[in-house]
């Protein structure tokens, strides 16, 4: 770095440069300096990469709901109790096992001596300790002693030598039949008795710790079997899972775990929020990942492509964002991946679980998979009432791609005249993998039931006048509009959303590297810019609410939505208008 | 219902429209606190005492940005968290435990092996990354730049100034960039000449 000859460019300004908050004098500084400076290029591609190396970590996976007890107990106990260790011994540990509405009623004295053991200080802490051995030992003691005077009575009453050399025997191992004893002994003792132990194991932080792992298997137990956990099968548990339970690859089985589990009660239900906000508790689907967590990542795969395969046949009909193309289209980028984490257990519309498991296709699906197929035979959008020449839907026709028989549909880049001007373009879609280039659809009217519907959700409108696009011969830009229907009908923007541009065609991991997302900007209205982009091919993934989605062709969000950029040329995308985030 | 009615439930002590709002963020604060933190136990427990603060604390709520408001608590959780752990060290049993927590749900089946593997040893070695740097630093960037937050979103949330956002998340950008770089040869094969 000192060999620059621009030291005066610190990092922050390259940073805030990537992205695309930098202002313009330092913008345009920048960009000279990169053309002539190597020095600065490569603290600019670096830093670069390190956003992009970032941008692909997922999102962690919650390892149990944190979802509070319905219970005006506890909303008592919560408005009027401190810092809650208490509540985290009530939510944490007991709820851990359990949706939320299950632990109604049941907190009772269990949480109770949890929350004795794990509220508190230290001292509490080893006091309870102390004591419960002390009250072991006492028992213990008992049993020793019992047997010894039992003996000495035995013989006192002249019961066989050899009976009595028996006894003898176990005299010497005095505690041992006492701990033989646990298998029927009830299982609340052997709670106490767990309870008990644990925290000898370590400082309060360990024994947290050891809790939580065995609780992420008896949830699991939980969520598969169905019946409420008991404090009694959560010591159970405690007794006899860590040994059997490797964790590695716990995390690789959620999905098909997910789509794999019932939808049972326990899955707690979700109300919509802003159109798409609220999502269905991941709780089952994290907790259920410890079930099969020995399951090969191999066979996850399978499982994966047969939810995927069993999502996008079972959820024709009524538009569904959680359907996922049976074939993938391209490897997905590590972001890619991010993004299904995020979407496949508890998408929009819950997890894909339903659609996984292997059910008779409701009459209606039917229906609607016979309507479905009628519209992809052709499915051909107009975007504005204004006609559009043969050729150019041709020309778009032929940009749209086959892989492996699925088809994306490609927009193809027509730079609208003025960069402050309102733009429109039509859009074609097709399915090729139905209709091949059948384009008897490519005229339809809006008359026509299919592409009427289809037509609902688009509308390249955006009315770009006070957009500033500053072009350059080297990169493009992209810009529209992004509206979800809201609960109350009205096609709205996401709230506080946030916007990426991908980019796509990688075909190995190297190139998948290269799928640089960069991050846009949106305002309140929905509409959002993507400056200096590089040619090429891009998808526009939207994270909200802390999910990440990629928007799939707004009219047929089977269909992947794909924009070509190229340089020295704005892209109006239009108002994307979705029922619901794919 | 919107978010908004929900808080304004939630305000009257309906914990199951809270618990809505807990469903629509858990993930994005386990997501962040895990990476704030230093193991999943300690992560869930900033969570659920964020969560439980933040209901408490709900009245005080005024509107804005309830996502930011929101974070904040559970950020705030990490740093308490972060800071008893200053106080009284203690390892905790889970990470004993091997396996990258992130690894991703889905998984291409066109994706090799070796592949794979790469990229779980990548995304170690930036986590890694990540909690070499100052806490502050650490939170910034988790939210710029895996949360996707905008600078305001998170001058808003750290309670701190825009400038002070530039500057930590520049120092955090480079910081990892270095980390990386200072382990070039842990970077799996197919980065390594790469680099960064």
């Amino acid at each position: 770095m000192s060999s620059s000859n621009y030291p005066h460019i610190t990092d922050e300004m390259l940073s805030a440069y990537i992205d695309g908050v930098s202002t313009e004098d330092e913008r345009n500084l920048i960009e000279t300096v990169i053309a002539s400076d190597d020095e600065v290029a490569w603290r600019v591609s670096s830093l670069r990469q390190t956003v992009a190396y970032l941008n692909d970590l997922p999102e962690l996976v919650p390892p149990r709901s944190f979802a509070l007890p319905v219970d005006t107990q506890f909303a008592t106990e919560i408005a009027g109790l401190g810092e809650s260790r208490l509540g985290e011994s009530r939510l944490g540990r007991s709820t851990q096992a359990e949706p939320v509405r299950d632990t109604v009623g049941q907190a009772g004295w269990w949480s109770g001596l949890t929350g004795l053991f794990q509220g508190g200080g230290l001292q509490l802490s080893n006091a309870m300790i102390a004591s419960a051995a002390i009250v072991l030992l006492l028992i213990g003691g008992g049993i020793f002693f019992g047997d010894l005077v039992r003996q000495n009575r035995s013989m006192l009453e002249g019961v066989a030598q050899t009976d009595s050399l028996s006894d003898g025997t176990d005299v010497q191992t005095g505690a041992q039949p006492a701990l033989d004893s646990d298998e029927n002994r009830p299982i609340d003792t052997m709670a106490d008795e767990s309870a008990a132990d644990e925290p000898a194991a370590d400082e309060p932080v360990a024994n947290g710790s050891v809790v939580s792992e065995t609780e992420g298997v008896t949830s699991s137990a939980s969520a598969s079997s169905g019946p409420i956990l008991t404090p009694s099968a959560t010591a159970m548990s405690i007794a006899v899972v860590p040994t059997a339970t490797p964790k590695p690859s716990a995390t690789l089985t959620t999905v098909s775990v997910a789509a794999a589990m019932p939808d049972t009660e326990a899955a707690a239900p979700v109300a919509a929020v802003s159109g798409e906000m609220l999502e269905e508790s991941d709780a089952d689907a994290s907790d259920s990942t410890e079930t099969l967590s020995s399951m090969a990542s191999e066979e996850t795969m399978v499982v994966n492509s047969t939810v995927m395969n069993s999502a996008a046949v079972n959820s024709t009909g009524a538009i569904n964002p959680e359907v996922t193309p049976a074939t993938p289209l391209i490897a997905p980028t590590p972001l890619a991946a991010k993004q299904s984490s995020v979407r496949s257990p508890a998408g929009p519309q819950g997890p894909a679980a339903p659609q996984a498991a292997p059910i008779a296709p409701d009459p209606a699906d039917v229906q609607n998979d016979e309507a479905d197929s009628a519209l992809s035979a052709a499915s051909i959008v107009q975007a504005e009432t204004e006609a559009i020449e043969q050729e150019q839907i041709e020309a778009a026709i032929e940009s749209a791609t086959e892989i492996e028989g699925s088809t994306f549909v490609t927009i193809p880049n027509a730079p609208i005249p003025s960069a402050s001007s309102s733009s429109s373009r039509r859009v074609v879609i097709t399915d090729m993998a139905e209709s091949g280039l059948d384009l008897s659809g490519a005229s339809a009217s809006s008359d026509d039931a299919g592409p009427q519907l289809l037509n609902s959700n688009i509308d390249l409108t955006v009315d770009v006048s006070t957009l500033k696009v500053e072009m350059n011969d080297e990169t493009g830009a992209l810009f529209g509009q992004l509206l979800v229907r809201s609960p109350d009908g009205e096609f709205r923007p996401l709230m506080r959303p946030s916007i990426r541009l991908t980019k796509i065609g990688a075909d190995d991991a190297d190139d998948m590297l290269e799928a640089n997302p960069q991050i846009g900007e949106i305002d309140e209205q929905g509409v959002f810019m993507f400056l200096s982009v590089e040619p090429g091919t891009y998808t526009i993934q939207v994270e909200s609410a802390g999910r990440l989605f990629t928007l799939m062709f707004p009219n047929d969000i089977s269909k992947e939505f794909r924009i070509v950029i190229d340089a020295g040329t704005p892209f109006n995308v239009g108002t994307l208008r979705y029922e619901k985030l794919p | 219902m919107t978010e908004k009615e929900l808080i304004e439930l939630a305000q009257n002590g309906d914990v199951e429209s809270f618990n809505q709002l807990i469903y629509i963020y858990e993930g994005l604060a386990y997501s962040v606190a895990r990476r704030t933190v230093r193991d999943p136990e300690s992560a869930a427990d900033a969570v659920q005492n964020g969560f439980i603060k933040a209901f408490r604390g709900l009245g005080g709520f005024r509107g804005g940005n309830f996502r930011a408001w929101l974070m904040r608590i559970v950020t705030n959780c990490c740093y308490d968290i972060l800071r008893a752990e200053k106080r009284r060290p203690a390892e905790s049993l889970d990470n004993l435990l091997a396996g990258p927590e992130h690894i991703p749900h889905l998984t291409d089946p066109r994706e090799s092996p070796e592949q794979f593997t790469g990229r779980m040893e990548l995304g170690s070695l930036i986590e890694d990354g990540i909690r070499s740097l100052p806490p502050e630093q650490r939170t910034i960037i988790v939210l710029r730049d895996i949360h996707g937050y905008t600078y305001q979103e998170i001058a808003d949330i750290t309670e701190e100034a825009m400038g002070t956002v530039k500057s930590r998340l520049s120092r955090a950008r480079a910081g990892v960039r270095d980390y990386l770089q200072h382990h070039s040869e842990l970077l799996p094969t197919p980065y390594r000449h790469r680099g960064v």
